[in-house]
């Protein structure tokens, strides 16, 4: 094993500054588009995303520059505040611009290849510690599938990003062609916190709060870890790895206890499952750990931890949210040393080859 | 508000991550001046079947602690649905006799006061706090031995 005090940050927001910035990288079609008509999301909120005024940008109220850059926009800030305060090896960037929610679905596509070729420059080029989630449009696959391989080549793409509340579960046939390309291409597919859909975001309706969209959010992907296992995502692609970030892991083991219940009465509904639903857990799912569990007894996280399996979790910041996790604080006990090495960066080495 | 059918496992991460995101984000519901969990222990009971909890002695223990006593839990078999695990195997006889008395019997008695002065036709003492509810006393012997029913 490795440096046993090295930290790998598995998830960081690098933010697109404005539409302008995104110009060199569209077509002269898209271009002209973005200056006229602009973006417009399925989302159903009159003035864009619905993250409360008490956290603009849902960010640390410090993550602003002093020079008055937004937060996470930029590098020498981000190198600054996070890369170097804490010593980190690499970061995985998860940019969640909202090309993949664009109504316009050509537009859609072309946005998600400018934010890439973006990220290039900006970010992977210029700091190798910096790696980076390919953004796709998920909704629409094929292009989807096609941008992954482009940006495959690139050796800082080492993930493909989704987020979990999609148009349809996301084990359903139709995203099939975004697996195929990311385990053709060695890459993860990473689901990351997001929460913009044309449907209901609880499983209960439409809620009032952030509090609740916040809390709720474990549920889709509850929703998406069970779908992607029982439609058989894992055994037709069975190089495919998954990582769920910032979902929390509190849930995992009563949800898979509860879904091999259900299975041993009803595998016969789904007899191309080659194994008990949590059993594919451990070969095939990697869990980010902020926000951080914090059970009432701070020993039981051991406990959470070891259930989940040692192997599973990787350590993220969620820099510059306002819920960014300290390394030095996040964890309410003291970790056996082989965990925490585990968990800081061995585990996220053997995701994302580091 | 009683959840049924609901499992009971998942409740302690549900407890933690709305105590954390309370601490954070209260100024958006200001009314809310007690932790989540809290509330939820004052106020939510859940339906044991199907148990989604560990299979191990050990591992029920745990979540009994965690969701902070056996008082919020119902006993149910829900006849005529099949389960897998039934909660006699899997929870009841992990617990003490204190606590199975109370999930199989005394938090129902409490709950749904069972075992309150009720109304009924044949009682000359009429109105009571139940009839309010519109709840009309079906027959003797429901209560069990600690009925506190009026004789007529």
């Amino acid at each position: 094993m490795s440096n046993p005090a090295a930290l790998i940050d598995c998830d960081v927001h690098n933010v697109v500054p404005s539409a302008a910035a995104l110009h060199p990288y569209l077509p002269a079609r898209w271009r002209s588009y973005s200056e006229k008509v602009g973006t417009r999301t399925y989302l159903p909120y009159l003035n864009g995303y619905h993250y409360p005024k008490v956290s603009r940008g849902a960010a640390r109220v410090d993550a602003w520059s002093p020079e008055g850059h937004a937060p996470g926009t930029d590098l020498d800030f981000l190198r600054k505040q996070l890369l170097d305060e804490y010593d980190i090896e690499y970061a995985v960037l998860n940019c969640l611009y909202r090309a993949p929610e664009e109504r316009n679905e050509p537009y859609g596509v072309a946005l998600a290849s400018a934010v890439n070729d973006w990220q290039v420059d900006h970010w992977l080029e210029p700091e190798k510690r910096l790696r980076a989630s390919v953004l796709i449009p998920f909704e629409s696959p094929a292009p989807a599938a096609a941008e992954i391989r482009r940006c495959a080549q690139h050796p800082s793409f080492v993930q493909v990003l989704l987020f979990p509340r999609t148009k349809e579960p996301l084990g359903r046939r139709k995203y099939w062609p975004i697996y195929e390309a990311a385990a053709e291409c060695g890459l993860p597919i990473g689901i990351h916190f997001s929460s913009t859909t044309a449907s209901p975001i609880t499983a209960g309706g439409w809620p009032s709060f952030y509090i609740e969209d916040h809390t709720m959010m474990s549920v889709a992907f509850q929703a998406q870890l069970t779908s992607l296992i029982v439609e058989g995502v894992f055994d037709s692609f069975p190089r495919l790895k998954l990582v769920l970030i910032e979902g929390g892991f509190g849930w995992i083991p009563s949800l898979l206890r509860r879904l091999d219940d259900v299975y041993e009465r009803a595998r016969d509904e789904v007899p191309h499952l080659r194994r008990r639903p949590s059993e594919y857990l451990r070969d095939h799912v990697k869990i980010t750990t902020q926000p951080m569990e914090e059970p009432e007894r701070p020993r039981d996280l051991i406990e959470l931890i070891n259930e989940v399996g040692p192997e599973t979790l990787m350590f993220s910041t969620d820099y510059p949210h306002w819920d960014f996790d300290n390394p030095r604080r996040a964890f309410q006990v003291r970790l056996p040393a082989d965990l925490e090495n585990r968990i800081m960066h061995q585990n996220a080495r053997d995701c994302y080859a580091f | 508000l009683v959840l049924a059918e609901s499992g009971v496992a998942w409740l302690p991460s549900l407890m933690w991550r709305l105590d954390k995101n309370w601490r954070g984000l209260r100024r958006e519901i200001p009314w809310l001046d007690a932790p989540p969990s809290q509330v939820i222990r004052d106020h939510v009971k859940l339906t044991v079947a199907p148990f989604d909890g560990p299979p191990d002695a050990e591992g029920v223990r745990r979540l009994v602690e965690q969701i902070g006593s056996e008082r919020p839990l119902l006993y149910a078999s829900d006849y005529p649905h099949w389960h897998r695990r039934d909660p006699g195997e899997s929870l009841l006889r992990h617990l003490s006799e204190a606590e199975r008395a109370n999930v199989v019997r005394n938090n129902a008695l409490e709950l749904y006061r069972l075992d309150a002065p009720v109304f009924s036709p044949h009682s000359p003492a009429g109105l009571d706090e139940r009839s309010s509810v519109g709840c009309f006393s079906t027959g003797a012997g429901r209560a069990g031995e600690r009925s506190m029913r009026r004789q007529p």
